[in-house]
């Protein structure tokens, strides 16, 4: 490669980008990268690419459901970036249910090269083996999970970034609606976590005194306009929802906007997910963008690596950067 | 515990196994009644059809590909998933495909990309009946919504009876000036089933058709193309009193574009979308919608593709389903 490099008049880094048919090369790069293969009649290293010529060139996907606008769209950026390397998809939704990912980690082999699972395991499934006969990769599935190569949102800067934006604009009594993200599974369920703790008590706020309170599943818009009702009735000097997507986020300001509170003059309201829908809502929701495309990215190149044999022999955790996005529903009104 | 058998199923249901067998098969012959039975009877017994044991018998792979043009809108994510359960109590895999553009999805009607499948439901949005007319798919295909062709199964939406109800429905509270927000590309005119629709319903009521009313944004399906698209028509300084969004996506960007300008809905201006997904329950105010009846959409569509797959070798059939009107505060009369 490096002599396909040199010949060029690129880095190796942009051959690899040529031959993986990668984005974002400049079309004269790309000819004169193809003309120098040519040239030098190379062949690119088949184990490398195992993930496009492997036994089935199918790649499994595990979602619990595709009418989560999130996890829809989560998937159609894994589905777009096995695209981009030529690996087809089959997308599996398991809803949760422990048979149903036991039977997609048993194809794994028999009918796909390797699986894309999202989101925690149920209870009862068996990762064994996950590393070597199975290529499995999790996205999402939380920071507890082990033996498995992994890629998670940072949750523990998302909520440093969401409670220093409450200080800022001088929200001192939020309340959670479901947990937030960097909640573990052996923190207080009706409180923010440990480290949504640290991070509220770093930005001044009382976190003794932020209730989390549970939403119903699935955690969709009914569920968090039931979830914010309740709050409102009980609490009544509660200035802002925290909430554990944006879906409950979107049900939250329905009920607001019922009601004829004002937000964010009374109320502000931030989700999770940066979908779509809180683009155009009114007000247009505050949210962390946990940026699905670049998880989408890693996942891929996690399991491109395992399958070639060049991953190392103990589980990867990769944590993806977030972004928090800053709009009306904690702004009030922007001339942007 | 034993897996349930085929027999095992027929004992439930008080069929034969042979029955069983043709209900799974989507093979014609078995009445309504017997086909609910049957399905009754394998959910509680929890039975699966043994692939590997069928692929042996014929070489089919027991895989269907889904071909959707996107999931970001929910109406796709919604379909998608629906097709993949439905396929599933039929015992088969499914390879969904998202085809971004013409050549994407061309390529999954005929083949290339869908090499290792048995059959193929496409949700097209580029394909019009012509592009396939040269090449014949090697493969049964069953296509659900859009514009019938002549060439393969159809599932038909019913798009122009659920468009012209809402437009009746708007008429009736007293809308006159109904602007379009629609998804042809900018510079051609509105088309298509809803379009016709929305035309009748005009006519029917006397109302006279001004295309100046007729606006579109840069891409089809995008909530940000509803807005672009109404900030464009507010812009005309055009006067109207309704406007029928060609989905629920582009009606959510023009419901938020007319709360970004002062314009109140429905007060001044009613909004109207299509599809009736998740969101249109819970938008401000919340979203006058139709609803195209996707569990008979699908229904129709996987068992049209199995007949096929299992050799029914008969002419193109058509399936139209129906449409009705789910309304909310966004088209209330003024």
């Amino acid at each position: 490669m490096r002599d396909v490099a040199a010949l060029a008049g690129v880095s190796v880094k942009t051959v690899s980008r040529v031959v993986n048919m990668e984005p974002h090369t400049r079309p004269e790069v790309v000819r004169r990268v193809r003309a120098a293969i040519a040239e030098l009649e190379w062949v690119p290293n088949a184990a490398a690419r195992t993930l496009r010529t492997g036994r089935t060139g199918l790649l499994g996907v595990g979602v619990a459901e595709l009418r989560r606008p999130y996890l829809a769209t989560l998937v159609e950026a894994i589905v777009a970036e096995a695209d981009r390397r030529r690996i087809e998809v089959a997308v599996e939704p398991t809803h949760g249910d422990a048979r149903r990912v036991r039977d997609l980690f048993d194809s794994c082999g028999p009918v796909f090269d390797a699986v894309v699972h999202i989101g925690g395991l149920p209870p009862g499934v068996d990762l064994g083996g996950a590393l070597e006969d199975r290529p499995v990769v999790v996205v999402q599935g939380g920071t507890e999970l082990a033996g498995v190569d992994r890629v998670d949102d940072d949750v523990v800067e998302a909520v440093v970034l969401v409670a220093r934006h409450l200080a800022v604009m001088g929200r001192m009594r939020p309340v959670l609606l479901g947990p937030d993200r960097a909640r573990r599974s052996d923190d207080d369920p009706d409180r923010p976590s440990r480290a949504m703790r640290g991070a509220l008590a770093s930005a001044g706020i009382d976190a003794d005194a932020v209730l989390a309170v549970a939403v119903g599943r699935p955690a969709d818009r009914g569920a968090g306009a039931a979830a914010a009702a309740a709050v409102l009735d009980a609490m009544h000097d509660v200035d802002a929802l925290l909430c554990v997507n944006d879906e409950v986020a979107l049900g939250a300001l329905h009920v607001l906007a019922a009601r004829g509170l004002d937000v964010p003059g009374r109320v502000a309201v931030i989700g999770y997910d940066n979908l779509d829908d809180g683009r155009f809502s009114a007000p247009a929701l505050t949210t962390v963008d946990p940026g699905p495309q670049r998880l989408a990215r890693v996942a891929l190149e996690l399991l491109a690596d395992r399958l070639a044999g060049t991953a190392p022999p103990h589980p990867r955790v990769v944590t993806s950067p977030v972004d928090l996005v800053r709009r009306e529903s904690t702004l009030g009104e922007v001339l942007l | 515990m034993r897996r349930p058998t085929l027999a095992d199923v027929g004992a439930a249901a008080g069929v034969s196994a042979k029955t069983v067998s043709n209900v799974l098969l989507g093979r014609l012959g078995a009445s309504e009644a017997t086909r609910a039975a049957v399905l009754a009877a394998i959910e509680q017994l929890g039975y699966r059809v043994n692939m590997a044991g069928r692929g042996l018998v014929s070489g089919r792979t027991g895989r269907v590909a889904v071909v959707v043009p996107n999931l970001y809108q929910p109406y796709f994510a919604e379909l998608a998933e629906r097709l993949i359960h439905a396929l599933e109590e039929r015992g088969c895999t499914t390879m969904l495909r998202v085809a971004h553009d013409r050549e994407a999805e061309l390529a999954a009607v005929l083949g290339p990309t869908t090499a290792t499948v048995d059959g193929v439901i496409v949700s097209p949005h580029f394909l019009s009946g012509d592009s396939l007319a040269e090449r014949t798919p090697p493969r049964p295909v069953v296509q659900l919504g859009s514009a019938p062709t002549p060439l393969r199964d159809c599932v038909v939406m019913g798009e122009r009876a659920g468009s012209e109800a809402m437009t009746r429905h708007l008429l009736e509270s007293g809308r006159r000036r109904i602007a379009l927000v629609w998804n042809n590309a900018p510079g051609t005119a509105p088309q298509g089933d809803r379009f016709e629709g929305y035309l009748a319903a005009l006519a029917a009521y006397g109302v006279p058709r001004d295309d100046a009313l007729f606006v579109s944004g840069s891409d089809w399906d995008r909530r940000a193309s509803g807005y672009e698209a109404m900030v464009g028509l507010l812009r005309q300084k055009v006067a109207f009193d309704a406007a029928l969004c060609v989905n629920d996506a582009i009606a959510v960007g023009a419901l938020r574009a007319l709360h970004s300008f002062g314009r109140r809905v429905p007060t001044d201006v009613a909004v109207t979308g299509f599809d009736d997904t998740d969101e249109s329950e819970f938008t401000s105010p919340p979203l006058s919608s139709v609803s195209p009846e996707q569990p008979v959409m699908v229904e129709a569509a996987v068992r049209m593709l199995l007949e096929r797959i299992y050799g029914y070798a008969g002419p193109v059939r058509e399936v139209r389903t129906n449409a009705h009107l789910v309304l909310r505060a966004s088209s209330l009369p003024a």
